[in-house]
């Protein structure tokens, strides 16, 4: 079975099409990259297999599930680490993976345990006592994403993960979102290429709406008949082209 | 109910972790409470008696809660923190309640420490300070409603100074400054009409033991609560829509 499995998928904001009858398939364990320029639709897309946009159109399924008829189950085996760092600001750092926990159900004791595993994992053990406002921002990114890892999904979502840090923290960031792969399903949007052809196994690339490649870096590079995976991208930007397999 | 609870838990540890919480909510009405007291023993002025002063600083104390509502909520969205949640298996009014029933015994809390500092000033003590702050709860709610209306309507930098529009009019339209009858006319029916003398005069009623006051306040409170509500409820529902 897929771990996420798109019919069509569409929405519209008025007379704006964000995402255009999406057909995509997601390996179980897979690292998926979806690229694009700004209103490409990518974030859209993620928002609508995440639970928080219901589509205009058409239907995924994650898991097996549908968004449409079975959405609470589709929500509980998947989580989302958003674009901006979403944190709760007063709350301590183990507070905020305890209550991200508990949202998604866990027993307290059982939360209390997933969050001091994830503090050590994710080196925050030092700073889970302190307020989620006195973070640094790479820090607090960090904690983002272990959020999303408390309860364990089986997809994970990265929207824009490491926007606006510095390159160390970013560097930080690669390491440990590459440690996460095979464990589960990853998704990510990013606008950093050489982010998404280092961690993804496949990288999917969307215009105005539309998938319009989908392969290994390699691939989009030979389909598009460039040298550089910047200039694939561009390629399959610039003008709309059939995918690949 | 347990994410209900988790979820609840999370927005009393921060509202009670920011300070203006206890500046405002709490040191605030206090203060001018004793100020006024203060001034009543100078210049002895009927509405700033303590039996009307008491129940009017417990109402307008009220008033903060819809702010630490508001901006909560507002702060939420703008952090994308409310996205998050969002994306959690919980229900729509599992959130609601989420954000409206910590603000319950906050609100309680702040009506109760401005009678304990009224009984310095001469409030005597009887039961009825108890029916007070029960006849208090639904003026909590009306709060409430529009903390959540303006959370979910306005942006983080919005919130706090319409917020605030909101406690100016529960000072100057909930008759703790002034009778609004001195003034007559619409000004008075404007002010029949709207809450905010409704929450006062519950809890003056209740002090002063007219049952039939407080009934008929409470009624005309709980009214109003239920139209914002409405309307809170239906807005955040879109909201979530919307993301």
């Amino acid at each position: 079975m897929n771990a996420i499995e798109t019919k069509r998928l569409t929405k519209c904001f008025r007379s704006i099409t964000a995402v255009d009858a999406l057909e995509l398939s997601v390996g179980s364990g897979e690292f998926f990259a979806l690229l694009g320029q700004n209103g490409a639709g990518k974030t859209t897309a993620i928002r609508m297999l995440s639970g928080l946009l219901a589509p205009t159109g058409g239907d995924a399924f994650i898991m097996g599930n549908s968004i449409l008829t079975a959405s609470e189950a589709a929500k509980a085996c998947c989580n989302l680490s958003p674009q901006e760092t979403a944190v709760a600001e007063n709350l301590t750092v183990k507070e905020n993976l305890v209550l991200i926990a508990r949202l998604y159900g866990a027993e307290k004791a059982e939360a209390d345990e997933a969050a001091e595993a994830l503090l050590v994992q994710m080196g925050l053990k030092e700073r889970a006592s302190s307020r989620a406002k006195t973070l640094s921002g790479g820090m607090k990114r960090r904690l983002s994403i272990a959020m999303a890892l408390i309860t364990k999904p089986q997809v994970l979502f990265l929207d824009e993960p490491t926007l606006g840090l510095d390159v160390r923290a970013r560097r930080e960031l690669w390491k440990m979102i590459a440690a996460l792969k095979g464990k589960m399903t990853l998704v990510l949007t990013t606008h950093y290429l050489e982010e998404a052809q280092a961690l993804s196994d496949r990288i999917g690339i969307m215009n105005k709406g539309h998938l319009v490649a989908v392969g290994t870096a390699k691939e989009l590079c030979a389909a598009a008949g460039t040298d550089t995976f910047e200039d694939a991208f561009l390629h399959f930007t610039e003008e709309e082209s059939e995918g690949i397999a | 109910m347990k994410r209900m609870t988790a979820f609840s838990v999370r927005v009393a540890k921060e509202t009670l972790r920011d300070p203006v919480t206890l500046i405002f909510g709490v040191g605030l009405p206090v203060a001018l409470l004793v100020l006024m007291s203060i001034i009543q023993r100078s210049a002895p002025v009927e509405i700033f008696a303590i039996s009307r002063l008491a129940p009017g600083m417990a109402a307008f104390s009220l008033a903060f809660v819809a702010m630490f509502a508001a901006i909560l909520l507002a702060k939420d969205k703008s952090t994308s923190f409310l996205l998050r949640v969002f994306a959690s298996p919980m229900r729509p009014w599992e959130y609601i309640m989420g954000y409206a029933l910590p603000m319950l015994p906050i609100g309680a809390a702040q009506c109760l420490i401005c009678f304990l500092a009224a009984l310095f000033f001469g409030l005597p003590f009887s039961g009825r300070l108890f029916l007070a702050l029960i006849a208090l709860l639904p003026a909590a709610a009306v709060y409430i409603a529009f903390g959540l209306l303006f959370g979910v309507v306005l942006t983080d930098k919005q919130a706090a100074p319409v917020s605030s529009i909101l406690v100016q009019c529960a000072a100057l339209l909930g008759g703790i400054w002034f009778d609004p009858a001195l003034i007559g006319g619409a000004f008075e029916t404007v002010c029949k009409a709207l809450p905010f003398l409704h929450a006062s005069g519950a809890a003056a009623s209740a002090i002063a033991g007219d049952g039939t006051g407080v009934l008929r306040h409470v009624l005309w409170l709980i009214g109003w609560a239920a139209v914002l509500f409405a309307a809170a409820v239906f807005l955040f529902k879109k909201k979530m829509k919307d993301n």
